[in-house]
């Protein structure tokens, strides 16, 4: 679960730095591992333990 | 006040009302000792996704864009909520947690992303034709608010690794697994 905060953390560090590619392509993988991760909580398929 | 200045306004309202209710959850978390559910730390990423679209704009200037992500961030948020009522939705289910207000919080988390959508779609239809990319008010308030959410976001990292380490969280979690093992490894030395 630390993942989807970690990549959080860098997504604002990255929007603060003033690096705004970079920031919305994290922004959006912070997104994205949350919906993994619900998947995963509702499927309990994919082989991951985060 | 021109509808440049408006909508910057709302976007550091919005981002101030989102670091509000994750602060409000981690003074339950302390406070009452109520450790979050993974679905409950799951709304709480939804929130903070929201949150990354509102920043983006603060910082560097209101985009369609950055409301997009921000409506990524609500939709799966909104999921998450929808989830977990659905688990517990079952007549005699007492849901998990307390109520507040007669909705447990999963259930207040679906309201705040469905009104968080609803706020999108009104700052989308503010925003001007011709509006620059770049970010023209960035006032001290503006400066508060992003500084907090860093500090809010960084707090439920934390918070998420003392309470379930590198694994995944226990579906009902009692104590914290770090701060845990932490204390037996003092007690065995």
């Amino acid at each position: 679960m630390y993942i989807v905060f970690l990549i959080a953390l860098i997504a604002v560090a990255l929007i603060l730095s003033g690096r705004s590619g970079i920031s919305i392509a994290a922004s959006l993988l912070t997104t994205a591992t949350l919906a993994g991760l619900l998947i995963h909580h509702m499927t309990d398929k994919l082989p991951i333990s985060l | 006040m021109n509808l440049l200045r408006i909508t910057h306004s709302l976007n550091t309202l919005a981002l101030a009302l989102i670091t509000a209710v994750l602060g409000g959850a981690f003074i339950e978390q302390l406070v009452f000792g109520e450790l979050p559910c993974p679905l409950c730390l799951m709304q709480r990423a939804g929130l903070i996704a929201v949150g990354l679209g509102f920043l983006l704009n603060l910082r560097f200037g209101i985009q369609p864009l950055h409301y997009g992500v921000a409506l990524f961030g609500a939709l799966v948020g909104a999921s998450t909520s929808v989830r977990q009522i659905l688990l517990h939705i079952s007549p005699g289910d007492p849901g998990y947690s307390k109520a507040v207000f007669g909705f447990h919080f999963y259930t207040w988390s679906f309201i705040t992303f469905i009104a968080v959508i609803f706020g999108i779609a009104l700052l989308l239809c503010l925003s001007e034709k011709n509006q620059s990319g770049r970010p023209v008010f960035a006032g001290r308030i503006t400066v508060i608010v992003m500084l907090t959410f860093l500090v809010i976001v960084f707090g439920n990292l934390a918070s998420t690794l003392l309470e379930c380490g590198l694994t995944q969280c226990p579906d009902d979690p009692t104590q914290y697994l770090w701060l845990q093992t932490l204390s037996n490894l003092i007690k065995t030395t």
